[in-house]
């Protein structure tokens, strides 16, 4: 499964249950929905992922990035 | 009557008129001076504008006159009585400016004295302000907060942990240090010197990154969800992931950022510590390589680049601003190297909650959110003499 960040399109913001419905529906495991943000988080298989930017008020998807961190504190 | 200093003038004079008296503005020139103005909203033919002594812009206001000494004078003194005439200025010549080869003149600053308030306080102005960011909600997005912090005695402090198996407690130090950079004392209950920018802000700890340092995507937007959600005017991101040149920024950080913005949020994020200047620049890590995140470079305090601080080195990703970022002190979670609970670090991790303080004392002292917030931080930020590709605007100094 690859972890992944949909973000719902600005004028489907207020059908977002329905998006998020619909996300299911195409396989993706929704973990966490921020509606402020208009954002879905969650996983799903591989070979779907792809399939996830295809569904109606789906502006984008991005692999969510795990290794974001504290920038290296420098020796100066 | 404004005089321009060393200027090159062309004999005519500009005539500020009050917000919404541009009528009463031409009256008022015709009756005390006898000039007559056609305006610019009247697609006045050039017959009728020769014929005239003027002409007025409707839009700015603004008039542009042709006038003798005495008609000056007379306009003068209706500008310096209540009425529709604001400012009489003489108009000045301008012309391009020619390139000319500038280095910076900026004298080494001498050795400051950190007895009472540390560099990075004095180089942000924040001393020195009458603002405090009392009632203004900052959100430190890192590795938590230590709650219990002695220096923090009394102070709102809100917490939330999107890390999976770890409370808000910081085991790692470094959310602690850039919350006290951004909202510590200005008088710490153990004595030293007072080292937080917005020292009566409330206080929101969001703990996206884990003890160990390491977080994700999902959790840093869960984190800037619930910042906007609670109403933080600023959010202060010290964390990244290194980019390559030429690597496109998250198109899904960019709509959480204008989303953000349109709630009256702003976003404040560390470009990161990957350069080795002057050999090597590096570009502008994810997330503050977004165009709407405020993206913050380091300085020292002779206010030259810190040499780890990330630049502007193609398109995608620049340099917004500079906040002290180099030997830092500030709080930290446990005694550790004698100075009490706190400890001197460098990284953009530190200018980066300097700028989020300023921005709250910004937002409580005009009232800015957003897209105003982001512009005032810019306005007012210090030009340095250094490369915009380095510095942006400049070092943010506090209203």
């Amino acid at each position: 499964m690859d972890k992944v960040v949909v973000s719902v399109a600005d004028d489907s913001l207020d059908d977002l249950p329905a998006v998020v419905s619909a996300l299911r529906d195409a396989g993706m495991v929704v973990e966490d929905v921020l509606e402020t943000l208009g954002l879905v988080t969650g996983s799903v298989a591989p070979e779907v992922g792809d399939l996830l930017g295809a569904v109606p008020g789906v502006s984008r998807v991005e692999l969510d990035r795990e290794d974001v961190r504290l920038p290296p504190i420098p020796d100066v | 009557m404004s005089q321009p200093t060393g200027a090159e003038t062309t004999g005519r004079y500009l005539v500020l008129l009050e917000d919404r008296s541009v009528a009463a503005g031409a009256r008022e020139m015709s009756r005390v001076a006898g000039i007559s103005t056609a305006s610019s909203a009247d697609s006045a033919t050039r017959e009728e504008l020769a014929a005239a002594d003027g002409v007025i812009f409707q839009d700015l206001g603004i008039a542009v006159v042709d006038a003798t000494p005495d008609q000056v004078a007379r306009l003068s003194e209706a500008a310096a009585a209540p009425g529709p005439i604001s400012v009489v200025e003489a108009e000045r010549v301008v012309q391009a400016y020619t390139a000319t080869d500038t280095g910076t003149d900026e004298a080494a600053a001498p050795a400051v004295d950190e007895s009472v308030f540390t560099w990075g306080l004095q180089a942000v102005g924040a001393n020195l302000s009458t603002v405090t960011g009392k009632g203004v909600r900052v959100a430190v997005l890192d590795t938590g907060f230590t709650v219990a912090h002695p220096d923090f005695a009394g102070r709102t402090v809100v917490t939330q942990s999107f890390i999976t198996g770890e409370t808000v407690d910081d085991a790692h130090g470094h959310g602690t240090h850039c919350i006290g950079s951004a909202t510590g004392p200005r008088r710490p209950a153990g004595g030293g010197p007072g080292y937080g920018v917005a020292f009566e802000a409330e206080i929101y700890a969001g703990k996206v990154l884990s003890n160990s340092g390491f977080g994700s995507d999902s959790g840093i937007l869960a984190g800037i969800e619930w910042a906007i959600a609670n109403g933080c005017a600023v959010i202060s991101m010290s964390l990244g992931a290194a980019v390559r040149p030429g690597t496109p920024h998250s198109q899904i950080f960019e709509q959480a950022a204008t989303r953000a913005m349109g709630k009256g949020t702003l976003i404040v994020a560390a470009a990161g510590n990957e350069s080795k200047r002057p050999g090597r620049v590096n570009p502008v890590g994810h997330p503050a390589n977004c165009p709407s995140i405020l993206s913050v470079g380091a300085i020292d305090v002779q206010r030259a680049i810190a040499s780890f601080s990330c630049g502007t080195v193609d398109t995608i990703g620049q340099i917004d601003v500079v906040g002290p970022g180099v030997d830092v002190y500030s709080s930290w979670n446990k005694e550790d190297g004698g100075l009490g609970m706190r400890k001197r670090i460098s990284g953009t991790s530190m200018a980066t909650p300097h700028v989020a303080g300023v921005a709250a004392l910004i937002a409580e002292k005009y009232g800015s959110r957003g897209w105003e917030l982001w512009a005032r931080l810019s306005q007012s930020a210090r030009r340095l003499g250094l490369p915009s590709t380095d510095v942006g605007a400049g070092l943010v100094q506090s209203p």
